[in-house]
């Protein structure tokens, strides 16, 4: 620290670092606007391929696909839900492992290619709700987890399903460093109990909109679990365990106290920071057609997924 | 630079065009859809931290004029600080009418029951108050409680960036780098920081 004399004044010590700070504010203030006033559109597209799928009857209205894919938050490639459609286009999904390991008589690495051949992909349409309280209507294309699950043969010691994404800090810019990946320690993992994993609502994401996801979404295959808060659905997963103890989960360990293990969709239990109640529904039209829904119990499963927690005391709702 | 009246005037008008512009041009955006997938997010967003940099803007106006000797610019000072208020504004009317749907009883509950937003709408009322204080006539009449008054604007970007950074999933974000320009810009005006004090003695 500069001490005071008779010929600097305090002021102008400090008046150099906030002029130049200030600089780099308007500095970033013009990018940001700038970039924030490009058209959604202007941005190129990675390759995506029509898949073969069993269609789903369901009449719920669907998020349009341009908001879909544009829409992510997934902080591997930036922490805006605008980066990740800039930043993966040149993610190589292509070749692509997944290992199999853990409590399970039948473990080893298999390749997409050998997964895409176990089970016939049908179409599932579900809402997905945000924790951050918003909701998207999306046509997934994939195979219930529990048929790819089935296959490795879990013993009795198998009670939780642990899943982890790609760590690739070269593809992943969000991954090489604390700052660019919102604090995470990457890689990112989730985890399920084994009942969970089993469900039959649980998927296993291929595609959606009747093609191969697209990089930021979570090629080429990610999880998908329509009564729990979005950060449970993990991408572009490498690594599947069967565990005896309960694995470690992302976001609850990055905030303990906002998120937890189970993470089920409760209108009732608010995020200590905002309400669940209601939820914003990412549809079509501008401002002047925006759209609110209560939130329900469940994202509105219930019915097939309550008994999965009866037993279950802890809370389970965050 | 800026030693004349038409240049003065000259400066202000860029002035008002680079907050105004922008400010009606996202909101066309928003209005046809062409702003992402989440048009009320992407504006509350967008006038929120415009609402930030005015404000980081309007407090190294004095700084800014000392340094480059250009007492002139200190008439821009209070421009500035009004669009402080038009974007504070605009955030919380976005917030209300394109998230709430003018749901009123959720947004009471809102903002009395999350502390981040507690804190930013204690902010704006303070924006609110410095806005309906602005005219020449006000400052005559109020005097030294004028500046008392006035002097709560340092607490009102010290709660801008607490609401900031708090309204953020993540723990660590962008909110960060504004909150260090902020603590600089909070350190230089130090002996100025609390005399809005003095107004409940």
């Amino acid at each position: 620290m500069k001490k005071q004399t008779p010929t600097i004044s305090e002021a102008d010590v400090t008046d150099e670092t906030v002029y130049l700070n200030r600089r780099q504010l308007m500095k970033n203030a013009v990018t940001l606007s700038a970039l924030s006033m490009l058209p959604p559109h202007a941005q190129a597209a990675a390759k995506v391929y029509p898949l073969k799928y069993r269609k789903d009857a369901s009449d719920l209205p669907l998020t349009p696909e341009q908001k879909v894919i544009s829409y992510n938050n997934f902080y591997e490639f930036g922490t805006d839900k605008g980066d990740p459609i800039k930043n993966a286009q040149n993610f190589r999904t292509s070749p692509w492992h997944v290992t199999v390991s853990g409590e399970a008589e039948k473990t080893g690495t298999f390749t997409l290619e050998d997964i895409l051949k176990w089970n016939p992909l049908e179409e599932r349409i579900y809402r997905l709700r945000c924790v951050e309280a918003w909701s998207m209507v999306i046509p997934w294309v994939g195979f219930p987890l529990a048929d790819m699950l089935k296959r490795f043969q879990p013993t009795s010691k198998a009670k939780y399903v642990a899943f982890e994404t790609l760590y690739d800090p070269e593809q992943m810019p969000g991954q090489r460093s604390r700052f660019g990946g919102g604090g995470i320690n990457y890689p990112y993992v989730e985890g399920l109990t084994i009942d969970e994993a089993m469900h039959p609502l649980t998927l296993m994401a291929v595609g959606l909109y009747g093609k191969t996801l697209p990089p930021q979404n979570g090629a080429p295959i990610r999880l998908v679990v329509p009564w729990k808060y979005g950060f449970k659905s993990i991408k572009s997963i490498v690594s599947i365990k069967f565990t005896e103890q309960r694995p470690r989960t992302t976001w609850s360990e990055l905030a303990p106290n906002e998120y937890g293990f189970f993470a089920n969709v409760n209108p009732k239990v608010a995020h200590p920071r905002w309400s669940q109640a209601s939820e914003r529904i990412i549809g079509t039209g501008g401002l002047f057609a925006q759209k609110r829904r209560d939130t329900e119990l469940y994202n509105g499963y219930a019915e097939q997924v309550a008994s999965l927690y009866s037993g279950i005391k802890e809370n389970h709702f965050f | 630079m800026l030693n004349t009246k038409p240049q003065l005037w000259l400066f202000k008008t860029l002035l008002h065009a680079a907050c105004l512009l922008p400010a009606v041009w996202m909101f066309y955006l928003g209005a046809i859809d062409s702003l992402g997938a989440d048009p009320v997010k992407a504006l509350i967003h967008f006038y929120g931290i415009g609402a930030v940099h005015c404000l980081l803007a309007t407090l190294s106006v004095s700084i800014i004029s000392k340094k480059l000797r250009t007492p002139l610019l200190m008439r821009c000072r209070r421009l500035l600080g009004l669009y402080v208020a038009f974007y504070a504004t605009l955030h919380i009317v976005c917030f209300l009418v394109f998230e709430w749907q003018l749901q009123w009883a959720d947004v009471v509950d809102e903002i009395i029951r999350r502390p981040y937003i507690t804190v930013g709408f204690v902010a704006w009322l303070i924006f609110v108050a410095l806005t309906l204080t602005s005219l020449q006539l006000a400052q005559r009449r109020m005097g030294v409680k004028w500046g008392q008054l006035h002097s709560l604007v340092y607490l009102s970007l010290a709660l801008a960036l607490l609401h900031f950074y708090w309204s953020q999933k993540s723990p660590w974000n962008e909110a960060i780098i504004y909150a260090l320009a902020g603590a600089v810009l909070l350190y230089s005006k130090r002996a100025r920081l609390m005399e809005w004090r003095k107004l409940f003695r």
